[in-house]
């Protein structure tokens, strides 16, 4: 059987159906098989329907709901409700601690001038003046060839120390 | 005001919103489906209204404990009716197969002395519908009972569409034969 049939049947009895409907019917079945089966199958729908369930079901389980409701649902934070004092202090203490916690600060290098004084060493040279005597040796012009009867010998420098003197104080 | 737009949501819209944690939106959504749930039950279990209550409120708790579960893509009606199934299936399980006779007797000949004609087919009706199998039964309980369409019961079940189909032809064949074997009796 058709199941489009068998939808008219469990809705419409014979006389419901469009003429179109009937003739698609009638293909298949008698117009007394169409309406055997409209009433069979309305009086298995209509079988029990009048059983409705105990009314306390309904408030059994809206009490359940409301049970389960509590036990799985605690209250997030953001909705709890605190004391005014409480939120006032959270919002004073908030504001203090902005006080408190100073952000660091990026560091900036200004250029100053500073003085500062130091020692040199400089090595000064300075000139002393002294007094040197010397004995200037005059040679006259004489002829070296001539020799000079009974005349002086030659001395020892060693002999003479105040000609030693003489010599030794040029070299200073 | 507000209990007016909840009621104008659909069900997909009221498990978000239920699962968001609004309350209201159980209670629409049980006004929507727990008298159906409870036919069905109560069908699928042998008439035992107290078996119906229960397999009801432990049904609607399954929505009350994890309504996340739910995929809101889905559809919350086939949905519903797949949880019920695997439930009733569940029973069908835990059942001794001795204890499913006994009972069956228990409901058959109940009020049997009744003269009413009606009354005496709705019994030979229903005991037409339990002589069927487990999975033949759900399928025609669901197909001409709570009128759902063949696709959504293929999604319940969780067969092919096909399977459905074989399994409604053959249940309505069984009960037919059943009353009209009543009937000439």
């Amino acid at each position: 059987m058709d199941m489009k049939i068998e939808d008219w049947a469990m809705k419409r009895d014979w006389t419901a159906l469009s003429h179109t409907e009937q003739r698609l019917v009638l293909t298949q079945m008698s117009q007394e098989e169409y309406q055997h089966l409209y009433q069979r199958l309305q009086g298995i729908k209509a079988l029990d329907a009048e059983v409705q369930p105990p009314a306390q079901l309904r408030a059994r389980l809206l009490e359940q709901l409301a049970v389960q409701e509590k036990m799985e649902r605690p209250k997030v934070w953001w909705k709890r409700q605190i004391p005014l004092w409480q939120a006032a202090a959270a919002i004073l203490l908030g504001v203090l601690s902005t006080f408190w916690i100073s952000k660091p600060q990026p560091k900036v290098v200004e250029p100053r001038v500073v003085q500062v004084r130091d020692t040199l060493l400089q090595e000064k040279l300075v000139w002393k003046e002294r007094i040197v005597q010397k004995t200037l040796v005059v040679y006259r012009d004489r002829d070296s060839l001539q020799v000079v009867p009974n005349g002086p010998k030659g001395v020892s420098l060693e002999d003479a120390p105040e000609l030693l003197g003489l010599f030794t104080q040029a070299e200073k | 005001m507000f209990k007016k737009a909840l009621e104008q949501y659909s069900d997909e819209a009221l498990m978000r919103e239920l699962a968001k944690g609004k309350q209201q939106a159980f209670g629409v959504l049980y006004d929507r489906y727990g008298p159906r749930m409870y036919r069905y039950f109560y069908r699928m279990l042998w008439q035992d209204a107290g078996k119906a209550e229960d397999f009801t409120q432990e049904l609607f708790l399954k929505i009350i404990e994890k309504p996340q579960s739910f995929d809101p893509s889905r559809n919350f009606c086939t949905w519903l009716y797949t949880l019920a199934a695997n439930l009733c299936k569940n029973e069908y399980r835990r059942k001794k197969p001795g204890e499913l006779g006994e009972m069956d007797q228990g409901i058959l000949f109940e009020n049997f002395s009744e003269t009413m004609d009606q009354r005496l087919f709705d019994q030979q009706l229903r005991r037409a519908i339990d002589q069927l199998s487990a999975n033949h039964r759900q399928c025609f309980i669901l197909r001409y009972q709570e009128e759902r369409s063949v696709a959504e019961i293929a999604a319940i079940v969780g067969c092919p569409e096909g399977t459905i189909k074989s399994r409604l032809h053959y249940a309505l064949q069984q009960v037919s034969q059943h009353l009209e074997a009543w009937k000439t009796h």
